[in-house]
């Protein structure tokens, strides 16, 4: 019924043109109600034409469609609704690829109902030739050899263009896998970061539930949970600060010892960089060189490599730092001996911020001969280093990590961040706010494999014979800081609030501990992990999976590192902090 | 190019029912994944009948192609064309038979198509202008009459 409606409706709107060339069209061919695949318009003029009563006539049509559309199903075309040529027209023809042409193929398989008749008649001849040659002349055999010669040829032929089409055909199948393939796994690496994004949110959502359940139940004591956790109020072990060092006159960004009473270098945004010796307590003087702030150091026994904002890499000597100090400086450092001692509980006094003040105004020695050498080849911040022996790894905001030899001074491998992580989908929303993140948070390397925490929070394993990289490891929502590595473990720090445990032989992730402010940085050992994260040092002991935290700072911290017994902080509030386990 | 499109007298050429039959058998056999040369040879044997039904069949099959397989579509268009002139549709024969000589200027079958459905529209033109013209005379004698 419903195709009855349409018919009318498409008789009204027909144009004279039409109906004149559909008249003359249906007038003449042979007169049926067949359905005509593309012109309605025809059927229309038909029913008017014929001036039957045109509800007979496009039953009948519709009879015939129906009956039509079973034969069709029979042979299996899916043709559910007419369409006009306008329609098919309009879409796209692209150019035809130089393959065998339909028409050939037809031949190919179906060669022909003449020559296969033809053969039979060439078979009887044959025989006949054959069972004569003695009696028929000789030109006669050679004719029919001949043309036997032509029909194997054609049937090469023949065979030649049936082998093209299916080729053809399976390319076609084969590129249609691959395109299907690269769906599958797309979907696939999506589906995994969606899991990771719920396992996230479900952490938060418990995060959420404790803060409600612990308020509405007051001061009752709780033990941390493992997972997902929130240090909170319970387990007050707020850790002894045994000494604060003064001097710095902006956030300390970054600092490194090499002994529980050895020296401690300690790097700022004053530009400065300071040397303090822990068995005196004693600032033993300022390295000069860099022509802006040093984002990350290192130190060891006795060399000390700086990374700055002025895209250089500096080494320097330590090894004969005390009796610099002896032959030069007269000036008194009143302000990190004398106070501070005593702090119990990491509290203020007020005479500390007379030390304060007065400490900005002391004169510190310029420890001149302690510079070794300068490495150049980045042209972006140097964010993170990491060096072994005669081999130094940097990370930089110019979107590279550089291997250089220490011994020489020359970069050896150059690692392109950018096109590794072009080859991944990592690419989120928080990148275009994360523009005063380091690209490269965090690196270290042993022997030849070099982990790397980069700014799109995934990890990333190098192998540094190829320079490639082999391995990421997916997980941080937010640009990662800080990153460490033992022989099982990664442990990685996030500005998404998050500490990571990898596993690292599988790449799973073993834990994840939440806190309340951006990690920014952190080292383990295997008793421990401390994260500096917030206002306090938050100390997870991993053998007990409790946390506790120590308070002290009156501002973010911003760097920590231990050695042995000894804990050392740096933070936003300009000083560094001595804490004993 | 001549090789690669049948000819009009091709085109008349009929398939006797058991090639069609063998055609139509494959075309069944291979099912869901069927090729598209088999779906070919199977709708051009069927429009190459003498059957109304078949070539209507025929004609279907080979839309089916055309909308499936855009890589094939140009050759279609000549397919289209001629299955559309033996069912009768001229305008439609001429609308693909157009567009294919706009990418193929220089093609043969095509121009010759191209000939075959001009007279036949011309032929229709010429009855039908009789027609109107025997018409007017029997209604103006009608008149008369009255």
């Amino acid at each position: 019924m419903e195709l009855l409606h349409t018919f009318d409706v498409s008789g009204l709107a027909s144009s004279a043109r039409h109906s004149l060339t559909t008249t003359s069209s249906i007038v003449f061919s042979p007169l049926t109600v067949q359905a005509v695949k593309g012109d309605l318009t025809g059927i229309a003029t038909l029913t008017g034409l014929s001036g039957m009563a045109p509800h007979l006539m496009a039953s009948q049509y519709l009879k015939r469609a129906t009956a039509n559309a079973q034969a069709l199903a029979l042979t299996g075309a899916i043709q559910a609704t007419p369409a006009s040529a306008d329609q098919l027209l309009s879409e796209d023809i692209p150019e035809a690829g130089a393959r065998v042409s339909l028409f050939q193929g037809f031949k190919a398989s179906y060669p022909g109902h003449k020559s296969g008749r033809r053969g039979k008649n060439h078979q009887r001849r044959r025989k006949n030739g054959f069972g004569e040659v003695g009696e028929d002349d000789p030109n006669k055999l050679f004719s029919s050899l001949l043309s036997e010669r032509e029909r194997t040829i054609k049937e090469q032929v023949k065979l030649q263009t049936q082998k093209t089409v299916i080729q053809s055909e399976l390319d076609q199948i084969a590129a249609s896998i691959e395109t299907l393939q690269a769906k599958q796994t797309n979907l696939g690496f999506k589906l995994s970061k969606l899991t990771e994004r719920e396992d996230d949110l479900a952490d938060t959502l418990g995060d959420l539930n404790d803060k409600l359940a612990s308020i509405s139940e007051g001061n009752k004591t709780r033990d941390g949970q493992p997972l997902q956790l929130e240090y909170r109020d319970e387990t007050r072990d707020s850790g002894t600060c045994m000494h604060t060092f003064y001097g710095h006159d902006g956030v300390v960004t970054s600092l490194d010892l090499n002994g529980p009473y050895g020296t401690l270098v300690t790097a700022s945004r004053d530009n400065t960089t300071r040397v303090w010796d822990l068995s005196t307590f004693k600032c033993l003087g300022q390295l000069p060189g860099h022509e802006d702030t040093v984002e990350c150091l290192q130190l060891t026994q006795h060399t000390l490599v700086t990374g700055s904002r002025d895209n250089t890499i500096r080494t320097w000597n330590l090894a004969d730092l005390s009796h610099n100090q002896h032959s030069r400086s007269p000036s008194p450092t009143p302000s990190d001996s004398s106070y501070s001692s005593n702090h119990i509980n990491g509290k203020f006094t007020d005479t500390d911020g007379d030390d304060y003040s007065r400490s900005s105004r002391e004169v510190v020695t310029v420890l001149d001969n302690c510079w070794t050498s300068t490495l150049s080849g980045h042209t972006g911040n140097v964010t993170c280093l990491y060096f072994e022996d005669d081999k130094l790894l940097s990370g930089s905001n110019d979107k590279t990590i550089k291997e250089w030899d220490l011994e020489t001074g020359q970069c050896v491998l150059t690692m392109d961040l950018l096109w590794a992580m072009g080859t991944s989908n990592s690419w989120s929303d928080w990148m275009t706010e994360a523009q005063d993140q380091s690209y490269v948070g965090g690196l270290q390397f042993w022997q030849y494999a070099l982990c790397s925490g980069t700014i799109d929070g995934a990890i990333r394993m190098w192998d540094l014979r190829t320079g490639q990289s082999h391995r990421t490891l997916a997980g941080h929502t937010g640009p990662v800081t800080t990153l460490q590595f033992d022989d099982y473990h990664v442990v990685s720090g996030s500005v998404d609030r998050s500490v990571r445990i990898w596993d690292l032989r599988t790449g799973a992730i073993q834990e994840i501990l939440q806190y309340e402010d951006p990690v920014r940085s952190l080292q383990f050992d295997t008793s421990k992990i401390i994260v500096g994260s917030g206002e306090s040092l938050k100390i997870y002991d991993r053998v007990s999976q409790q946390h506790s935290y120590y308070t002290g700072h009156t501002n973010k911290v911003e760097s920590v590192r231990f050695n042995d017994s000894l804990l050392v902080s740096g933070g936003q509030d300009s000083t560094v902090r001595l804490w004993s386990r | 190019m001549t090789d690669n499109l049948p000819s009009m007298a091709d085109a008349d050429s009929c398939l006797s029912d058991s090639q069609l039959e063998v055609l139509r058998k494959q075309y069944i056999r291979e099912g869901e994944y069927v090729t598209e040369q088999t779906r070919f040879n199977y709708a051009w044997g069927l429009i190459k009948s003498k059957n109304r039904r078949e070539q209507t069949q025929g004609v279907l099959l080979l839309t089916d192609i055309y909308r499936e397989v855009p890589d094939r579509r140009r050759e279609c268009l000549f397919y289209l064309a001629l299955g559309h002139f033996k069912l009768g549709n001229y305008n439609d024969a001429r609308k693909f038979n157009e567009s294919l000589l706009e990418f193929e200027p220089n093609n043969h079958q095509a121009h010759a198509l191209r000939q075959e459905i001009e007279d036949q529209g011309y032929i229709g033109m010429a009855i039908v202008g009789t027609v109107a013209a025997v018409g007017t005379i029997i209604l103006t004698s009608l008149l008369k009459k009255k």
